[in-house]
């Protein structure tokens, strides 16, 4: 019992960054960009916002920083593929390299070490006691005491970006970007446009998320701390077909994968067989989606 | 009007260094300094011009990996996935199997070559056989494959007598020799870089390789089983990978056995190569000689002028990026200029 409330408590925190980079890449998915920077954005946010709250002292200023820096790599995103007419396959690549080899430059050049950054000046963010839930027995000690983004996330980001996307004149305007662009331009809405709009949503959210990661659950800034995130989030858009609910679902059960790993560590399996465990779980999803859509292939075909 | 390929590509590496020396200035560094010392590292001296020689035939080797998939249309981003299979394997075969040379090493490149094949084959069944994205399925081997290796080399494969997570060496018998300062494996992988660019450009599979690099849909309707040759191009870039892979132990210049974090840095490498030279593999082979210099004068610039080495992979990934926006830009520049020539004469006209 004790196993699974530990499994479920670092799972929700765990399942954040992934899930904000999702919901901020379905905005792209939507407008039609292949967006892989995802990895980048993460990454970059991870270190700025340490790098923000390590000058400064405040877990505020860290958050600050680590939107900006989010939002300079989809600037840059932006420009190259929007203003430059770049492949978006291409220019993510070089992107993520260019950010990877960034911040393990600054970080030598910043702090002089090589690694990992850890030190008492970083304040990490906030964990908000929640008055009532807390006191709920098991539940209270799950949800109970976790960053404040997490909260924020759960109960208005993700309806948010629902609403957004399905509800609102510029959801509709951006699905039918994605759809043809030539059509939105054709009725006066300048397509480019919302393309860049989509793709700042996206690096404002991949901020919090990289934020999270590095103040959030850990207090600490490690060499390509994002390790694969980015990808695991594409995998998740592309699974659930850009409904955020189903982003929502699958997050979680990744989450829950990552903090069954972490538990598992503690029971004397090797450290490097269970941090396998969320990879294994986008194969495995793949393959179910894969199954399900041939079975409904098969069912219109007879 | 047409503004010639070599043209735009040069502009586009001068820009790139342009933007690194205005990087290194802004940092307080000379730049012209730092320059100088890594073409001072790189090809001044016997040591330097042998390890970027070095360096630069495993790049190559790298690009073709990755332009053998991207450029039928197959997107394998596992080529590092699939290099550390092969290394491990072949580093197995080099420590259990007892032989002389003359057998044991070309077993274990056969060995590191499968390995990589069957783990880009992975991926391709997956999509084949249940249509799922191969693009995600090799990231995702990519990452099993490393903590797997990770595991397999700090708990029962594991050196006793190293401090650090890493297999044993290979037996001596599983090294081939160098010749002067320069590996013999760059001879065998020069050797398999004219073979892959001869079997694109000449064979007819490598033809239909190149057209459904294109349009797959133009390829198949033309009658080529694309479904068989996506299976094929995953496999032969996996096996380049697996090479790749075989040769870090093979090499007499390399550690002869698996550390972590072997070949990190080659698999990204190879898909920008790819990318920037247009998915092309002959292509590969200026830019890869471009990347050998910088990264091979990387620690000398760091000894010399304290800047840190991992300079040279945002340059690199900067000139990528400027070579890729100089050459599509340069189009609508030239459409832009048409267009304002002719609002010009018709001015005129009136």
């Amino acid at each position: 019992m004790n196993l699974i409330i530990e499994i479920l408590k670092s799972a929700l925190p765990a399942s954040i960054p992934i899930l904000l980079a999702a919901l901020g890449g379905l905005f792209t998915w939507h407008a039609n960009i292949f967006n892989i920077s995802m990895e980048g954005m993460l990454l970059t946010s991870a270190f700025t916002s340490v790098v923000g709250s390590y000058l400064f002292e405040s877990w505020w200023i860290g958050l600050l920083f680590g939107v900006a820096g989010s939002l300079a790599v989809s600037l840059l995103f932006a420009f190259f593929v929007l203003k430059m007419k770049t492949g978006e396959f291409i220019t993510g690549i070089a992107i993520n390299t260019f950010v990877a080899g960034a911040t393990t430059y600054y970080l030598r050049q910043l702090f002089d070490v090589k690694g990992s950054l850890m030190d008492p000046r970083i304040v990490a963010l906030p964990k908000w006691n929640i008055p009532i839930v807390k006191d709920i027995p098991v539940i209270g000690s799950i949800i109970n005491g976790h960053a404040f983004p997490l909260y924020l996330t759960f109960f208005i980001i993700v309806p948010l970006v629902y609403v957004i996307i399905y509800k609102t004149p510029f959801g509709l305007r951006l699905r039918a970007c994605g759809y043809d662009a030539k059509v939105i331009d054709s009725v006066g809405i300048k397509a480019e446009r919302l393309k860049f709009i989509s793709i700042m949503i996206c690096g404002a959210l991949c901020g919090v998320g990289g934020t999270f990661l590095s103040l959030g659950i850990m207090r600490m800034f490690t060499e390509n701390m994002s390790n694969g995130r980015g990808w695991i989030s594409l995998a998740i858009i592309i699974l659930s077909l850009g409904n955020p609910v189903k982003v929502f679902a699958i997050c979680i059960i990744f989450g829950i994968t990552e903090g069954l790993g972490l538990t598992l560590q503690q029971v004397n399996i090797p450290n490097q067989i269970t941090d396998m465990l969320p990879y294994l779980a986008v194969l495995a999803a793949l393959y179910i989606n894969s199954r399900q859509s041939k079975k409904k292939e098969l069912k219109v075909k007879n | 009007m047409k503004i010639r390929k070599e043209v735009t590509v040069a502009l586009a590496i001068v820009t790139a260094i342009v933007i690194g020396m205005i990087m290194l200035f802004s940092q307080g560094y000379s730049s012209m300094e730092s320059y100088a010392s890594i073409l001072k590292y790189s090809l001044s001296t016997a040591i330097g011009r042998a390890n970027t020689i070095n360096r630069f035939v495993f790049l190559l080797i790298a690009g073709s990996s990755a332009a053998m998939a991207l450029g039928a249309g197959a997107s394998n981003l596992g080529q590092f996935g699939q290099l550390l299979m092969g290394a491990m394997t072949s580093t197995l075969i080099g420590i259990y199997v007892n032989l002389p040379s003359v057998v044991l090493i070309p077993l274990m490149i056969i060995g590191g070559v499968a390995a990589g094949a069957l783990w880009a084959a992975i991926a391709a069944a997956g999509r084949k056989l249940f249509g799922m994205n191969e693009f995600i399925i090799t990231l995702m081997l990519n990452f099993i494959a490393d903590y797997f290796v990770r595991y397999l080399i700090s708990t029962p494969l594991k050196d006793p007598g190293s401090q650090w997570p890493a297999s044993r060496v290979v037996s001596e018998n599983g090294i081939l020799p160098a010749i002067g300062l320069i590996d013999s494996v760059v001879f065998l992988m020069i050797a398999v870089y004219i073979a892959a660019v001869y079997f694109v450009r000449k064979s007819r599979m490598g033809y239909e390789f190149r057209v459904m690099g294109y349009n797959s849909l133009f390829a198949r309707v033309g009658g080529c089983d694309t479904n068989k040759n996506f299976f094929r191009a995953m496999l032969l870039s996996g096996a380049l990978a697996g090479l790749l892979g075989t040769m870090m132990i093979v090499g007499a210049t390399q550690q002869h056995r698996v550390i972590s974090g072997l070949g990190e840095n080659f698999a990204n490498d190879g898909l920008m190569l790819s990318i920037v030279a247009g998915n092309n593999i002959g292509g590969v082979f200026v830019y890869a000689i471009l990347f050998a210099i910088l990264q091979s004068g990387a620690t000398g610039m760091q000894l010399d002028t304290g800047v840190p080495s991992e300079f040279t992979t945002m340059l690199i990934a900067i000139t990528v990026l400027s070579v890729v926006a100089f050459r599509s830009y340069s189009g609508i520049f030239i459409d832009k200029v048409i267009a304002w020539k002719k609002t010009k004469s018709l001015e005129v006209e009136k």
